[in-house]
């Protein structure tokens, strides 16, 4: 299935080849779960710190099962704040 | 090993940490107006760069200093200046090209980077590693790796 | 001791500077800085006088750790009485005249009455006097730093000064320090206009000694700072992107305030946030950042320092703006940018230099062009009445032409320079303006974070997002993780917050170690160096101490529950895009569960347990 991957920050150097706006199309098998997508592009697991779909968090806990579907837009930042 | 103080600006920030150490290890205060080392900063370019003595071999104010109140120590290299001897003339601080020896009012006598007797303090306050204390005769062994990095165009085809 | 145990009062009617001794006891139980001064504040001063009277007082104040080694020991502070919001202000700075104030051997100065004429204070060490500003006043904050620098023939002066707004009665005029760091908001520029004191000018040679017991506050100093450089936020994140890394994160989250808060995600965020300010840009192939920047003490160095795209039509025969100066933190970009709909990253940093360069609040000039944008939008204001501007939403031109007109106070300038609230009010649409208490919103929609909904209703000093940065917890997980949509548990969580920033904000340190630090790793090194045991418990207890204090205050000055609210617009329309789609702010929920967490009145005041409990003055 076809998701949105998004990759921010220090986390940019992870993106494919084609990425506009830190965004990228990617395909995905229909029940992958989150940590796969994450390790597939070499992102380091500690350092998914973000990790949001659609811009709902999903918990550490969660990202071993299928969580994503058709459309879905992936999000993901280390550890980030401001003011 | 002699050792130098090697300064690397483009990962100085302008944080002073240096400038607080130094004062701190030399006077038992904070106060950066008493440091050996400075920070400058250039607004227009976007840069801050530290700058302080680099213990000339051949030293101006040592040469110049008419009561030889400025010794090498032999361990570290660093020129330094013995208080006892110093009379506050001033003249190493027309001597030195480089405006790294200054005249202290409140002493009245003139103070200098001395690399701390070996233990630079400004180095290890240093939150960035813009002020490193490496082998004196490989100063530029990093620059050098950063060229020697591109060489390969196979490599990084 | 780290106190000097001394400060300045200076009385500009009199034209007298003395010097007097600090009271410890109130250094023991409100620490330094915002809550010290505020303590004298709230001794000194009629809660009811009118903020630009000579009644009013201004305090410019230091905290024990104040140009010590500890890591960010540079902060300092400007307490008054803010005209904007007729509130207590407490505006919190970095750059280098917190600690220079502190080497030349002060803790803090009170400015009081009103000087017949434009004057500035000069310090050296234990001299200080008042020296005319004809000279100065009617010039920039920068020709006013460039020409007091000469005057005294020493670059090592640090200056903090006032630009032409704050001469123009702009409501959210800014105290300008070392070019380009700001005592923000709450307009307390404005009351420094107000008493005719164009700057402070400070050199310290004395240095910061008398610490408690040295080698154990250095042990302390250096365990703190490995723990920020081991942390990601404030080992890697804050020093490559700044703050404006969270322009991608809150848009994604949905809760971007965009174009006068109607909307809660903006189509441009991804043009003018960190990522963008790195490209290499087609101009000259150079990124919007040149590095990032430290103020003094500081190992994070989340300073941004950036250049304006040669050619960009803000800056066209403009030279004086060609050269590198303060980049964009995401509170300004968001103002700027997503608030007003404009999406040009040179033009956000236009806008922002302006505002260095004269002192305005870039959070409320940015929250002000937008109502004014809404209102330009609905027909209630046109050309006629913005000097011949399209004053739309989006419009870079109307941007930057604002910071000019708001900067020298001229024509529409005049009418912007009011604010948000006063503005929408003299055109007879009170409800355009996105404030509490008169002070502008920043850069998080409380209907995607429930949590910043109760914080900008309850804040001390009107809509502010550091008074209680729930953020952290809510979207960024720092130090857990809780559901930005709920409001459950959010009253205890932001009077967490409010009573750890209080003490943080007293210290004399940065904030922003808090992404990393609890009050675990403040108290020993405020204990080392400090007279008296300051331990977490300690710091907590000051900080609840502290925001009651402020509440007091406020409540004297007439403030009560029915301020504690936010704008009808989060009430009655719901964010319509994103993870908050449908939803509006849970305020009537969290607010009656805030003030029995507090212990107040059901009428926003501390109870008499409370009062006695907190020793309140």
């Amino acid at each position: 299935m076809n998701i949105t991957l998004k990759l921010y920050a220090s986390l940019s150097e992870f993106l494919p080849a084609g990425a506009v706006e830190n965004t990228v199309q990617i395909e995905v098998p229909e029940r992958c779960s989150l940590n796969e997508v994450i390790d597939r592009y070499r992102v380091p697991r500690r350092l998914a710190h973000l990790v949001l779909i659609n811009g709902h968090f999903i918990e550490e806990s969660q990202r071993d099962g299928p969580m994503l579907k058709e459309g879905d837009a992936l999000a993901i930042w280390p550890p980030v704040a401001g003011g | 090993m002699q050792r130098s103080l090697h300064i690397d600006p483009g990962k100085c920030t302008g944080c002073l940490q240096c400038e607080m150490a130094c004062s701190f290890e030399n006077e038992g205060a904070f106060n950066p107006s008493k440091s050996r080392i400075k920070v400058f900063t250039f607004h227009d370019e976007g840069r801050f760069v530290p700058y302080t003595c680099t213990q000339c071999s051949e030293a101006w104010c040592l040469e110049a200093c008419p009561t030889d109140a400025i010794v090498i120590n032999m361990a570290t290299g660093a020129k330094e200046v013995k208080d006892d001897l110093c009379v506050g003339c001033k003249v190493c601080t027309i001597a030195c090209p480089f405006g790294t020896i200054n005249y202290s009012q409140d002493t009245g006598k003139v103070i200098k980077c001395d690399l701390c007797g070996g233990d630079p303090a400004c180095a290890t306050a240093c939150p960035t590693q813009a002020i490193t204390y490496i082998d004196a005769d490989a100063t530029g062994l990093d620059r050098m790796r950063d060229w020697a990095g591109k060489t390969d165009n196979a490599a990084s085809a | 001791m780290a106190w000097t145990k001394k400060f300045l009062r200076v009385n500009l009617t009199d034209g007298t500077v003395a010097s007097e001794d600090l009271n410890m006891d109130w250094a023991d139980q409100y620490i330094g800085q915002r809550g010290l001064a505020t303590r004298y504040l709230v001794d000194e001063i009629d809660p009811k006088c009118d903020p630009l009277g000579p009644d009013n007082k201004l305090i410019m104040t230091t905290g024990p750790l104040t140009g010590t080694m500890a890591s960010t020991g540079g902060r300092y502070s400007v307490v008054t009485k803010s005209p904007l919001t007729g509130c207590v202000a407490c505006s919190n700075s970095g750059g280098f005249i917190g600690a220079e104030m502190k080497m030349a051997g002060w803790d803090m100065i009170i400015f009081e009455g009103k000087s017949p004429n434009p004057v500035y204070l000069h310090i050296e060490n234990d001299n200080a006097q008042l020296l005319s500003a004809e000279q100065l006043w009617g010039k920039s904050a920068w020709d006013t730093d460039k020409i007091i620098h000469a005057t005294h023939n020493d670059p090592q002066t640090r200056i903090a000064c006032v630009g032409r707004s704050a001469e123009q009665g702009c409501m959210y005029a800014a105290v300008i320090n070392d070019l380009h760091r700001a005592a923000g908001r709450s307009g307390v520029g404005t009351v420094m206009a107000s008493k005719n004191l164009k700057a402070v000018a400070i050199r310290g040679t004395k240095g910061v000694a008398g610490i408690k017991d040295p080698a154990r506050f250095m042990t302390a100093v250096n365990e703190a700072k490995q723990v920020l450089a081991d942390n990601e936020v404030t080992g890697v994140g804050l020093p490559t992107f700044g703050t404006q890394v969270l322009m991608n994160v809150i848009n994604e989250v949905g809760a971007m305030p965009t174009r006068n808060m109607r909307e809660v995600q903006f189509e441009g965020a991804h043009k003018i946030s960190a990522e963008a300010m790195a490209e290499p840009r087609e101009a000259d192939g150079k990124p919007n950042l040149t590095t990032n920047a430290g103020c003094f003490g500081c190992t994070i160095a989340c300073g941004r320092i950036s250049t304006i795209a040669p050619g960009h039509f803000s800056i066209e025969n403009k030279p004086q703006y060609m050269a590198n100066s303060g980049g964009l933190e995401y509170e300004a970009a968001w103002a700027l940018g997503s608030d007003t709909g404009v999406d040009d990253l040179d033009a956000l940093t236009y806008a922002n230099f302006v505002c260095n360069e004269d002192g305005m609040d870039p959070i409320s000039f940015g929250a002000t062009v937008a109502a004014a944008m809404e209102m330009f939008e609905a027909g209630v204001i046109d050309t006629s009445n913005t000097d011949g501007l399209e004053f739309k939403f989006g419009s870079a031109e109307a941007l930057c032409k604002a910071a000019e007109m708001v900067a020298t106070g001229d024509g529409f300038g005049k009418d912007l320079g009011l604010g948000s609230k006063r503005l929408c009010e003299k055109y007879g649409r009170p409800e355009l303006s996105m404030t509490v208490k008169g002070q502008e919103f920043p850069a998080y929609d409380p209907r995607g974070i429930q949590g910043m909904g109760l914080t900008y209703a309850t804040s001390n000093r009107g809509a502010c997002h550091l008074r209680s940065y729930t953020v952290a917890s809510e979207i960024l997980g720092v130090p857990v993780k809780t559901d930005p949509l709920s409001t459950e548990g959010k009253a205890d969580l932001v009077k967490a917050f409010q009573d750890a920033t209080a003490a943080v904000d007293s210290t004399g340190l940065c904030v922003f170690t808090t992404f990393a630090w609890t009050l675990e790793n403040f108290a020993p090194q405020l204990d080392a160096a400090c007279d008296g045991e300051w331990t977490p418990e300690k710091l907590a207890e000051a900080g609840e101490r502290i925001w009651n204090m402020e509440r007091d205050f406020n409540n004297r000055a007439g403030m009560t529950a029915a301020d504690d609210t936010l704008p009808e617009r989060f009430f009655k329309e719901e964010a319509n895009s994103g993870p908050a789609q449908g939803k509006t702010s849970g305020l009537k929920e969290m607010l009656p569960e805030y003030y029995q967490v507090r212990g107040w009145n059901a009428d926003g005041s501390p109870t008499d347990e409370t009062r006695s409990r907190l020793s309140l003055p």
